[in-house]
């Protein structure tokens, strides 16, 4: 080999070296997205430390069985088009995610739910705020200390952190939950973090590191 | 080199011996060294080329990461892409190269390894070697492709998001889905690139105008005087037409011809001619058509113009292209050759305008003479020859002379996208292309300008010199071109009036004739006369007199003087006849004797010089006979014109009394002349040569003065006649020595004793008032019965 080409040798070699080791690390976040099979983009991302466990979304339906055989739950299930679900636990479990239990260490729920003709008509994006639970009738029982109006390109949406004891002797929990309305309002996007507000407390670093990098890109998907 | 061979570490070294060829053991890897026991060293491609692609393909898999999640940054891609299982793969095989070439460079550099390796791995050798390397190759190929392919389609699966196979089939159908975008591009591109071809397809139109059979009229009888090229040109029409005559025999259809000489000798003619002739279309190509605003569109004018001509060429069986001034198309050099020097010595023209600097001009010497001397003047006022085209600048410039060379020798290759690349892809030979016959003809008249790459067989094969018609030539030209006017003149007159025209041309016979017929109108008359072409002629090549008259007493001595030069003349040169003697003035000649030689001759001899000198020097021995000694400055040119032939003569052609001779050059270098050409000014001052010089204008004065002596009525005569006509034609001069009648004069009173006497008397009493200055001059003596007062017709 000529001399002159020793300094490219060591570069190349040095390059590939640092690729190496640098991909042998592992990330630090483990990255969510919604989008369908064959598509090079999708519309929902985000990302949950990487520590975190994710479920396969055959576990999650799964887990849903029980209490969505029939009626409401059924409907909105079958309308829902993608879900996912992350446990911060050492010992993770859906039943942290859908207990009725505040979990003690951080979960994760996300998903895309498309709405029914009929929903459609009084959907709106300040309305999503009683998503999950009716925050706004339900006065001094839930404590609000997050209620912001969030908008993403033209999809706008609600982020509501709230408070509440879901029956006595219970640990208070804590809902952080942002949702958007599609620009068709046709659809909803939900990313809900929940853990007890002492848990909550405690991770409100990594919970925020989530909640913000929830991002809705549905021009994209187009 | 014997030493090197016996010195060597091996017994017979050098070259192996050419049957035997390299011995490859299997044990050893190099080739070309079987003493070498590491192996031979990869190139750096081969190297690195396998790392390259796997860094590649994991790269293309960090930008599907980095594309598909907006949050992710390249470093997050990058890790994840290590956790997929493709991505470790990836890693894996990154690793197993990177091990190989460790190996690798291990084996080239320790001897000892790479032998163990050797020997370990002699048994495999030994099966794959019976495998034929063409097998063996084959193999290995498609097992690179299957290899290659498949992290291909597993790196597009991760990608598409699907199975690697179904991959490989999506990207079909992704690219088709991509389609409009992908055209919408070229569409983009295609305009931008569209707007530089139109403006130059534009610009690469016009200046070359065709003509189809039926256009063009003239024929080769309509070329006249130039039968000797003519005759030659009619030899490559035969070919033309009849190809195979030629082919047939192993030869070719000469596909070039040059036509080169003065302006107006009928090139341009000739070349219709040509046209007219074959019924083949006739392509005119304009001088000024690859002088371009634009680099470039002078080479795409010069390939737009092939591709017509091969069209042409195949449609109508042979096509003419014409480049009229060839010149105009440059010369990647430039240099002014003597053969373009001496061709310009050879024009009228150019010198003509020069003979200003004498007296009496250079006309009563010979050619040759008056060559040397206008040579002098050349060199002498740093006049150089303007070359056409130097450098290319003048030409078409910027590769178009380089383009029309390509495209003259390029006739002959296979054309065509679909023939050269389809064909060739398809794995059929191009075919040969079809037999363009294109005849190329240029004209200039300055052939030196031309690129001599241009004038090489195989592009001009032929150069014809069309020089000034000949004799015939002129005879038939003025009577065609009188035939066409109304005229009174016999065709005894026309033939003297071709012989006293040898450097006319069609177009000057043309112009003269019609000049006549000005002259007969301006007369009142609607019949053009001999005079007339004879006035016609004079006033062509000597152009308007100032209409200056001298006063009595300059007026006689210049009559004298040019009455000296042009009886020295009548008696003496046989080579020529005068043409015109005058007395009246133009700009700063005071009157001059032109001569025109009756025949163009090609050497002088020494005796001829002689009488070209003793020409010269009749002025003063005339002013000198005539005024008692004294003679005026209007000598001082013919005197240096005289040392000017005689220096020549002697330096360079060993007239003088020694046998040396130079040419220009030796004489440049020896100092005794400046500039490559022998100058007045450089004539030797003093010395052997300077002492012979003058000895030899002595010798010649002395002759001089004795024809003049023996010629003392003969000089009154023409005197008398100068001063009362001021212009003679040679047939009047000719008439007035003789005593005969010439066209207008009669010279009969010139026998007279008495007219003669009253000259003698007139001419003392010239020089009496000459030397006592306040008295008054005699006035001109008239004869009994007017001399030429009126006018005698030629008819």
């Amino acid at each position: 080999m000529s001399r002159s080409r020793r300094p490219l040798v060591a570069l190349v070699g040095a390059a590939l070296g640092a690729a190496l080791v640098s991909g042998c690390a592992a990330p630090v976040f483990r990255y969510a997205t919604e989008k369908p099979a064959g598509a090079l983009a999708g519309t929902v991302y985000f990302k949950v430390p990487y520590t975190w466990t994710a479920f396969p979304t055959g576990s999650i339906t799964t887990a849903q069985q029980p209490w969505a055989t029939a009626g409401d739950p059924q409907l909105l299930l079958q309308a829902t088009s993608w879900q996912e679900a992350y446990d911060s636990a050492p010992q993770p479990s859906l039943s942290h995610v859908f207990g009725r239990t505040a979990p003690d260490q951080p979960v994760v729920y996300a998903s895309l739910r498309s709405l029914y003709t009929e929903e459609q008509p009084g959907a709106t994006a300040a309305g999503l705020r009683d998503l999950l639970v009716p925050v706004s009738t339900l006065g001094k029982a839930v404590r609000v200390t997050t209620d912001d109006i969030l908008s993403q390109g033209r999809v706008d949406g609600v982020h509501v952190v709230f408070s509440y004891t879901s029956a006595p002797g219970q640990p208070e929990e804590t809902i952080d939950q942002t949702a958007y309305l599609s620009d068709g309002t046709d659809a909803v996007y939900l990313l809900v973090v929940r853990c007890t507000t002492a848990c909550y407390t405690a991770h409100r670093a990594e919970i925020d590191s989530v909640t913000s990098s929830y991002t809705i890109q549905e021009d994209r998907s187009g | 080199m014997a030493d090197d061979m016996t010195s060597g570490p091996g017994a017979p070294t050098g070259l192996p011996e050419p049957e035997v060829g390299p011995v490859v053991s299997p044990l050893h890897g190099r080739r070309d060294n079987p003493d070498e026991l590491t192996r031979k060293p990869l190139v750096f491609w081969d190297r690195v080329k396998i790392l390259v692609f796997l860094v590649v393909a994991i790269n293309v898999l960090i930008w599907a990461e980095l594309s598909s999640n907006p949050l992710m940054g390249y470093s997050e891609a990058e890790r994840t892409v290590a956790q997929t299982g493709l991505g470790q793969i990836l890693l894996a095989l990154v690793m197993i190269e990177a091990l190989r070439q460790i190996h690798f460079m291990l084996a080239e550099h320790v001897a000892p390894y790479h032998q163990a390796w050797l020997r370990m791995f002699a048994r495999t050798e030994r099966m794959t070697g019976r495998y034929s390397a063409w097998t063996r190759f084959r193999i290995a190929r498609v097992l690179k492709w299957v290899v290659g392919l498949t992290i291909v389609s597993m790196v597009l699966a991760a990608i598409f998001g699907t199975s690697p196979i179904l991959a490989l089939f999506q990207v079909p159908a992704w690219f088709i889905g991509q389609l409009p975008m992908i055209l919408q591009l070229v569409i983009y591109l295609f305009i931008a690139v569209a707007q530089f071809g139109l403006i130059f397809w534009f610009l690469s139109r016009g200046g070359v105008d065709v003509y189809f059979p039926d256009d063009v009229k003239t024929r080769f009888d309509d070329v006249w005087g130039q039968d000797k090229v003519v005759e030659r040109v009619r030899e490559n029409i035969v070919f033309m037409e009849n190809p195979e005559e030629i082919e047939a025999k192993g030869g070719y259809v000469p596909g070039g011809i040059l036509l080169w000489g003065p302006p107006g000798t009928g090139k341009t003619l000739l070349a219709e001619a040509v046209a007219g002739e074959t019924g083949k279309p006739y392509v005119f190509v304009d001088p000024g058509a690859f002088i371009n605003m634009f680099m470039g569109v002078g080479v795409l004018k010069v390939k737009g113009l092939f591709r017509k001509l091969r069209k042409l060429s195949l449609r109508y069986g042979g096509v003419i292209v014409f480049f009229d001034e060839a010149d105009t198309l440059g010369s990647r050099g430039g240099a002014v050759s003597q053969a373009r020097r001496a061709e310009l010595m050879g024009e009228r023209t150019p010198w003509d305008a020069l003979n200003g600097a004498t007296c009496n001009g250079r006309h009563y010497v010979s050619t040759q003479a008056q060559h040397y001397l206008a040579a002098a003047d050349l060199a002498d006022r740093q006049l150089f020859v303007p070359t056409g085209g130097n450098g290319g600048g003048g030409g078409g410039g910027m590769g178009t002379l380089q383009a029309l060379l390509t495209e003259l020798s390029g006739l002959k290759k296979p054309r065509g996208f679909v023939n050269r690349v389809v064909r060739r892809t398809l794995g059929m030979r191009p075919k040969p292309p079809p037999k363009y016959r294109i005849l190329v003809m240029m004209a200039t008249n300055m052939p030196d300008a031309l690129d001599p790459a241009l004038l090489r067989p195989g592009r001009i094969d032929r150069i014809y010199r069309m020089g000034y018609p000949s004799k015939d030539g002129r005879v038939v030209t003025y009577k065609n071109y009188l035939d066409k006017v109304r005229h009174e003149v016999t065709d005894e007159q026309i033939d003297t009036l071709a012989t006293i025209s040898p450097y006319s041309t069609g177009a000057t016979i043309k112009d003269s004739v019609n000049e006549a017929l000005v002259i007969a109108i301006r007369d009142g008359r609607d019949a053009v006369r001999y005079s007339d072409l004879i006035k016609a002629k004079s006033l062509k090549e000597h152009g308007i007199p100032d209409g200056f008259n001298y006063v009595d007493r300059e007026r006689h001595s210049l009559a004298i003087h040019e009455a000296c030069h042009a009886v020295v003349m009548y008696r003496l040169q046989h080579q020529s006849v005068i043409d015109t003697a005058t007395i009246e003035r133009r700009g700063d000649i005071g009157g001059f004797v032109a001569p025109i030689p009756i025949e163009e001759r090609f050497v002088e001899w020494r005796s001829e010089i002689d009488v070209d000198v003793m020409t010269f020097l009749a002025s003063l021995a005339g002013e000198r006979l005539f005024y008692d000694g004294d003679h005026t400055q209007g000598v001082g040119g013919d005197m240096a014109s005289a040392t000017g032939i005689v220096t020549r003569a002697f330096l360079s052609h060993a007239m003088g009394p020694t046998l040396r001779a130079f040419n220009g050059g030796m004489l440049a270098r020896s100092g005794l002349m400046t500039g490559g050409v022998p100058l007045v000014e450089g004539v030797p001052f003093e010395g052997e040569t300077a002492t012979a010089i003058e000895a030899k204008l002595r010798e010649l004065y002395d002759r001089t003065v004795e024809v003049l002596e023996a010629n003392r009525r003969e000089v009154l005569a023409v005197t008398h006649a100068l001063e009362a006509h001021k212009t003679l034609s040679g047939e009047d001069v000719a008439a007035v020595i003789e005593g005969t009648r010439g066209p207008l004069v009669d010279g009969t009173g010139y026998l007279e004793t008495d007219f003669i006497a009253s000259l003698e008397d007139y001419h003392r009493q010239a020089v009496q008032a000459h030397k006592v200055v306040h008295e008054r001059p005699p006035s001109l003596p008239t004869h009994p019965e007017p001399l030429a007062a009126s006018r005698i017709t030629s008819s």
